[in-house]
């Protein structure tokens, strides 16, 4: 599985460093930082990682912060770790989008299981963004014709619908396929469903 | 015991009670509870089913000083006698004539007793006066020896009497230590959540710690330096977490009061480890303002401590429903001239202007599940060592509840 950096911000110096330890023991590479309005000035949106921070901490929370990022566009997995089993906080954070919800002192296992599905899902987040970008790429024909293509329809049908010449059509295709880096219709169909799919939110 | 006769009476007090409007205080007598009488309130609106039912013992509330000793004292609630106060200085026997001296209700909506002070005149009040200067010269020697050795009589029954005095002022203490360590364990429920987070921090540092020395320790060639530092890094979080159990349970132990010389900024910082969690939870902002070097009295620390807690919590209180940006306590500690202040001013609402007056007062509660009894016993713990507390309103909003303790020296001298 792909590795990613990990950002854990937390108000308490000796659990960062703790839990900063522990995750490097398995040759992650951890940043650590002691407050969100810190986290917010220092991230750097070319780096994506997964988010780990505690809930509670003075001046911006961590839902807060969660949401500030979302702002910038920033939707990388989220992981909430507090001191208590607060039942509404964790309703929020999930209603919030946050990957998942560790309550603290937190077990190696299940912080390792939560950090391997909060990099799974950055993974298919990356690669929905590259969709996205290559979807973006496109010309405003070209991502009518790719539709029509991904719907089954022929070059002619295509051609007679848009009323213009089958060659033009098959110029159009070969753009695509250009673009996209594939021919395959099955890959069309792949990339314009999770293009779709993306954003979520 | 159906036949116990102060259950009983305690059962129809409580039917009485359950009729009351909530926040109500009400005063009860019972035959019962001869010599005494009982305060009712029902309990908050969670448990209705509950009251609280104080018994006070009115002799106590005399204080011995400031009763002149020929005052006869009868307090009474719709004409039943709740206290029969005899005079106790010369002349209470042989009297020959009575005078009513004083008689008024109590303005109190709550203990409305009727009081009645009478002052009887003896003999001894009237041959002292000078006109006797006209007897004969054998008559007044023999007068004179009299009166001397009624004066020895009255010095011994004096001694016995400051005696009696002084076991009383231990006894009410005794009471007072007590309230004292019932509203600290009280309390600490409140923060019971705030100490369990601030305990899980620690306890999230060794666990991930060790967890980390276990992987360490299991590799083929580990970093020789990651290791001692993991472990030294546990041994400091498991003295965090004792140091946090021992002022938790420091707050809540049983003890004698005891004044020590103590750093006013020492018992300040701990108070706000002990709250500071809690008004996180609260988004209530606490801010410490201490002179340097620390101001320093002869307080009993954990009283103190307690002292604060009641006025932080108050101001929490009102805070809570203040409607401000700005939510926070601050605490001060300053040096002045002779002595030691402490404040505790937070950014709430302040305090309406017929509750100013009466803060300090036993039973006297704006909250609607309040007793009525911290401010009270704040007002008592300061003065016991010599100390003052006042309130006022801030010129900017908000209250400023101000403790000032006496200058060391002069506790010293007090106690020679």
């Amino acid at each position: 599985m792909k590795q990613f950096q990990i950002y854990l911000i937390d108000d308490d110096e000796p659990v960062r460093e703790a839990i900063k330890l522990l995750l490097q023991t398995y040759g992650m590479t951890v940043e650590t930082f002691g407050d969100p309005a810190t986290f917010l000035a220092h991230v750097d949106p070319k780096r994506p990682g997964c988010i780990l921070a505690d809930l509670r901490m003075p001046l911006i929370s961590g839902l807060q912060m969660h949401e500030r990022l979302l702002e910038r566009g920033i939707g990388w997995p989220t992981i909430m770790i507090t001191g208590h089993g607060d039942v509404n906080a964790c309703r929020r954070a999930f209603k919030a989008g946050i990957l998942d919800f560790l309550t603290k002192p937190i077990d190696e296992q299940v912080l390792l299981d939560a950090i391997h599905s909060a990099f799974q899902t950055l993974e298919r987040v990356l690669e929905k963004v590259e969709t996205m970008e290559l979807l973006r790429s496109l010309t405003e024909r070209e991502r009518e014709v790719l539709d029509m293509v991904c719907r089954g329809w022929a070059t002619k049908e295509i051609a007679v619908a848009l009323n213009v010449s089958a060659r033009t059509i098959d110029a159009h295709r070969a753009n695509i396929a250009d673009k996209l880096g594939t021919s395959s219709v099955a890959d069309f169909v792949q990339l314009t469903s999770a293009g779709a799919e993306f954003p979520r939110r | 015991m159906p036949n116990d006769p102060q259950k009983t009476g305690l059962f129809s007090i409580a039917s009485a009670i359950a009729r009351q409007r909530q926040g109500e205080v009400r005063t009860y007598l019972n035959d019962a509870y001869r010599g005494r009488y009982l305060l009712g309130k029902r309990a908050t609106m969670d448990s209705p089913g509950l009251a609280i039912i104080v018994q006070i013992d009115p002799a106590l509330l005399i204080e011995g000083e400031e009763l002149p000793a020929w005052a006869h004292v009868r307090l009474s609630l719709d004409g039943d006698t709740v206290l029969d106060h005899q005079a106790t200085g010369s002349g209470a026997a042989g009297s020959i004539l009575t005078q009513p001296y004083f008689s008024k209700i109590v303005d109190s909506q709550s203990q409305p007793f009727m009081v009645d002070v009478t002052r009887r005149l003896s003999v001894a009040d009237i041959v002292n006066r000078p006109w006797i200067g006209g007897f004969a010269l054998a008559s007044l020697l023999v007068l004179l020896l009299l009166l001397f050795t009624r004066q020895l009589k009255a010095n011994a029954r004096k001694l016995q009497q400051d005696a009696r005095e002084a076991e009383r002022r231990a006894h009410l203490q005794e009471h007072e230590t007590r309230l004292a360590h019932a509203l600290r364990v009280n309390a600490l429920g409140e923060l019971a959540s705030g100490i369990a987070h601030e305990l899980t921090q620690p306890l999230t540092a060794l666990l991930s710690q060790s967890q980390a020395a276990l992987r360490l320790v299991s590799t083929d060639s580990p970093d020789p330096a990651l290791l001692p530092k993991a472990l030294s890094a546990n041994v400091r979080e498991a003295k965090r977490a004792g140091a946090m159990l021992k002022r938790m349970r420091d707050y809540i132990s049983k003890r004698e009061q005891k004044p020590v010389l103590a750093d006013l900024n020492q018992i300040v910082a701990d108070i706000a480890e002990l709250v500071r969690a809690d008004l996180e939870k609260r988004q209530i902002g606490l801010v410490l303002d201490l002179a340097t070097p620390s101001p320093q009295a002869i307080v009993d620390p954990i009283e103190m401590e307690q002292v604060l807690h009641n006025l932080i919590r108050n101001a929490a209180d009102a805070l809570q429903e203040a409607d401000t940006a700005d939510r926070s306590i601050r605490i001060e500690t300053v040096m002045p001239e002779s002595g030691a202040i402490v404040r505790v001013t937070d950014t709430g609402p302040g305090i309406g202007a017929e509750a100013l007056p009466r803060l300090f007062e036993p039973f006297f509660t704006t909250k609607i599940d309040g007793m009525g009894l911290g401010l009270a016993l704040c007002a008592s713990l300061v003065e016991r060592i010599g100390g003052h507390i006042d309130v006022r309103n801030h010129p900017t909003g908000g209250a400023t509840f101000t403790i000032a303790l006496p200058p060391v020296e002069q506790h010293l001298k007090a106690a020679q």
